[in-house]
């Protein structure tokens, strides 16, 4: 199958008054068509930072894509003029972010402005765009549309919102769509709306779906691959049954078995698994592996060595110095 | 094991009762304007904690658990029932032993950037409640700073700095050693690992588990995430626009939830087994607002068995057998005929 993304040896920096920040530091990743990616991390790991960049929207200064490329269906990003980019934005790629009430426009009625993202990228008239922006509230099944277009974002409820941002970043049927924690500012009620809607969009438009979210629950459910972050770095990608079932890297089991999951007896009285200490600073990472100094079986050589990605077997990579030496 | 109290649920287990319970806040809808719409944040709630337990509370934005518990803390006046701590009307409490239920019951708030004053170091927010409530003062209280500072998982040294430099996590452990400065007996956390890194929270809900055990605490555990709730808590209540829907011991309502919505809850879960796809239960439509809800079961309008009695009449909390209460008019009572219906009774 096609590959509509492929990522080589990504590295996005930030040059701050206090120094150098690799938020993105060398990652290989790849999408085929009609895929769903998991994205999974903490905060500051650069998950967000490489949406960012797969989009060409980092701010520069301060940001900067120090290397790497980003191929979008065989086309290499960096090659494309400020106005090739941006015609890709929208008809190639997509996004929706976490807080639909802050990447709303709060003074112009939501209907608008789907009509608008269709009129710029599909050229439509005026007329149709505007029968285009009510089919797409339709689509994503928000009641009496044609009423509803009128609405302005703050009359709309949070999982409306963020039905109208799918709508917009679908309304072109882009070949591939990033979702920064679409549901993380939703209830679990909500959540499983929205992701369910995604799920069966993607299948009607054919798009791959980057999901990029802290939730592993998320990603175990909507995704067919994953992509472990930690510090700027993939730790570890796999298919997502290979992952659950089979984790490899410290920083992923510990993750996996942190969460409380359905309790068996006698877990009111059992203590949680814990990974030692916190989400490190990326203005003072350690050298070596980032996750050394939080590692349960750390050795001599992840406090020196920077591990190598590895394919550890078929389609499942690592970085790890106990796994892959 | 604390549960299987509901056999005995005299008052002598009981650390607080929440008694026909409610909160109403008034809401202009305009600046100027005159129409002046009520918000029914919490609206009839009957409840009790028992003492040694942890109570989980359960629901979604806008269901009323936090708004609960700011009238628990007395940080908000109720508009109508009582709240009985220890047997004493909390709101009725004269001035003096109002000084004794502040350091009896505490609260760890969500969100730990904003709740610790960015002006005081860790030493005089963990301290504060100390002079406040005149327990110790001057050397005595930095000693009892360094103690709950290593109880809770900080090291001394860091009690000069300010909120800002600590992580998230650390934040939230200050917030800790702040609420159990004066030896309580009671805890409401409210969100107390929302805010918190996944790697994080474990820790915290560790340090919560091990301070219940060593200090004898009551917990009120409020929290969106049922999986974190499942894990806390020996009871569990689950709340649904101001009113609670069910109550049942932990086990029993994550094995078996009886009420449609929560059901609908954990069915929405995601699960952590990619490939065992579980049929879902995909409520319609959104959470609805308690600003002039619907007459009827305020779950009526999202609930799939819903039946013409549901749309006119709200369904009382009944009992339904040991241990479990369910306001629901599809779920019958009791069998054993022991549960006959406790309309405004304290459950």
């Amino acid at each position: 199958m096609a590959k509509v993304l492929q990522v080589t040896n990504l590295r996005t920096c930030f040059d701050t008054d206090s120094g150098t920040v690799r938020a993105v530091d060398g990652v290989d990743l790849s999408l085929e068509e009609g895929e769903t990616l998991g994205i999974a991390g903490e905060s500051g790991c650069g998950k967000t930072v490489l949406a960012l960049s797969i989009m060409r929207l980092i701010p520069s200064p301060p940001g900067r894509i120090a290397s790497g490329q980003v191929m979008l269906d065989g086309v290499d990003t960096a090659r494309l003029s400020d106005e090739e980019m941006r015609k890709i934005r929208g008809r190639g790629i997509s996004m929706i972010f976490q807080e639909p009430m802050t990447s709303l426009n709060p003074v112009i009625p939501v209907g608008e402005q789907i009509a608008e993202a269709v009129r710029l990228h599909l050229g439509l008239s005026r007329k149709d765009a505007t029968g285009k922006a009510v089919e797409m509230l339709k689509t994503v099944g928000i009641p009496s549309p044609s009423e509803r277009a009128k609405e302005y974002p703050h009359q709309m409820s949070g999982g409306m919102r963020q039905r109208v941002m799918i709508a917009i970043a679908l309304s072109c049927r882009p070949r591939l769509m990033l979702a920064d924690e679409p549901t993380t500012a939703l209830d679990v009620t909500i959540q499983a709306q929205i992701l369910d809607l995604i799920d069966r969009l993607k299948e009607e438009a054919k798009t791959s779906v980057v999901l990029i979210t802290h939730d592993l629950g998320v990603i175990a459910e909507a995704a067919q691959k994953v992509a472990v972050m930690y510090a700027g770095l993939v730790v570890e990608y796999s298919s997502v049954r290979e992952l659950y079932y089979e984790p490899r890297h410290p920083y992923t089991v510990g993750l996996l078995e942190s969460r409380p999951g359905p309790r068996g007896k006698g877990a009111r009285n059992r203590h949680l698994k814990v990974i030692p200490g916190t989400v490190p600073n990326l203005y003072e990472l350690p050298p070596g592996c980032p996750f050394h100094n939080r590692c349960n079986v750390v050795m001599d050589r992840c406090k020196m060595e920077r591990p190598e990605y590895t394919e550890i077997s078929e389609g499942h990579y690592v970085r790890c110095w106990r796994i892959s030496p | 094991m604390k549960i299987g109290a509901y056999e005995d649920s005299g008052s002598a287990r009981t650390l607080l009762s929440v008694e026909c319970l409610k909160k109403y806040f008034e809401s202009r809808s305009g600046f100027l304007s005159r129409q002046v719409r009520l918000v029914r944040a919490v609206d009839g709630v009957n409840l009790r904690v028992f003492k040694g337990e942890t109570l989980g509370l359960v629901g979604e934005s806008g269901s009323g658990k936090s708004t609960l518990g700011r009238v628990v803390i007395r940080l908000e006046e109720p508009t109508e029932g009582r709240i009985l701590f220890d047997g004493r009307d909390v709101h009725r409490l004269p001035k003096e032993d109002m000084r004794s239920f502040r350091r009896d019951v505490q609260i760890v708030f969500q969100d730990p950037y904003a709740s610790l004053n960015p002006r005081k170091s860790a030493e005089n927010i963990i301290g504060e409640p100390l002079t406040v409530q005149r327990i110790c003062d001057g050397r005595e209280r930095r000693e009892r700073v360094v103690r709950l500072m290593e109880v809770v998982g900080l090291t001394p040294d860091q009690m000069r700095r300010y909120p800002h430099e600590f992580s998230g996590g650390q934040r939230q452990r200050i917030g800790i050693a702040r609420a159990i400065a004066t030896n309580p007996k009671l805890i409401i956390a409210d969100e107390p690992v929302s805010a918190l890194d996944v790697s994080v929270q474990a820790q915290i809900l560790n340090l919560l588990k091990d301070l219940q055990r060593d200090h004898n605490l009551t917990y009120i555990f409020i929290s969106h995430d049922l999986r974190v709730v499942e894990n806390m808590s020996d009871r569990i209540a689950v709340m649904y626009l101001g009113k609670i829907v069910e109550v049942a011991e932990c086990g029993m309502l994550c094995g078996e939830p009886l009420h449609p919505y929560t059901q609908a809850l954990f069915s929405a879960l995601p699960v952590m087994k990619p490939g065992e796809r579980k049929e879902r239960i995909i409520l319609e439509g959104d959470v609805p607002s308690p600003v002039n809800p619907q007459a009827g079961c305020p779950f009526h309008p999202r609930c799939r068995y819903r039946i013409r009695v549901c749309e006119t009449q709200v369904p009382a909390l009944t009992r339904t057998g040991k241990g479990r209460s369910v306001a629901c008019h599809l779920i019958g009572n009791d069998a054993s005929g022991q549960g006959e219906e406790e309309r405004g009774a304290v459950i």
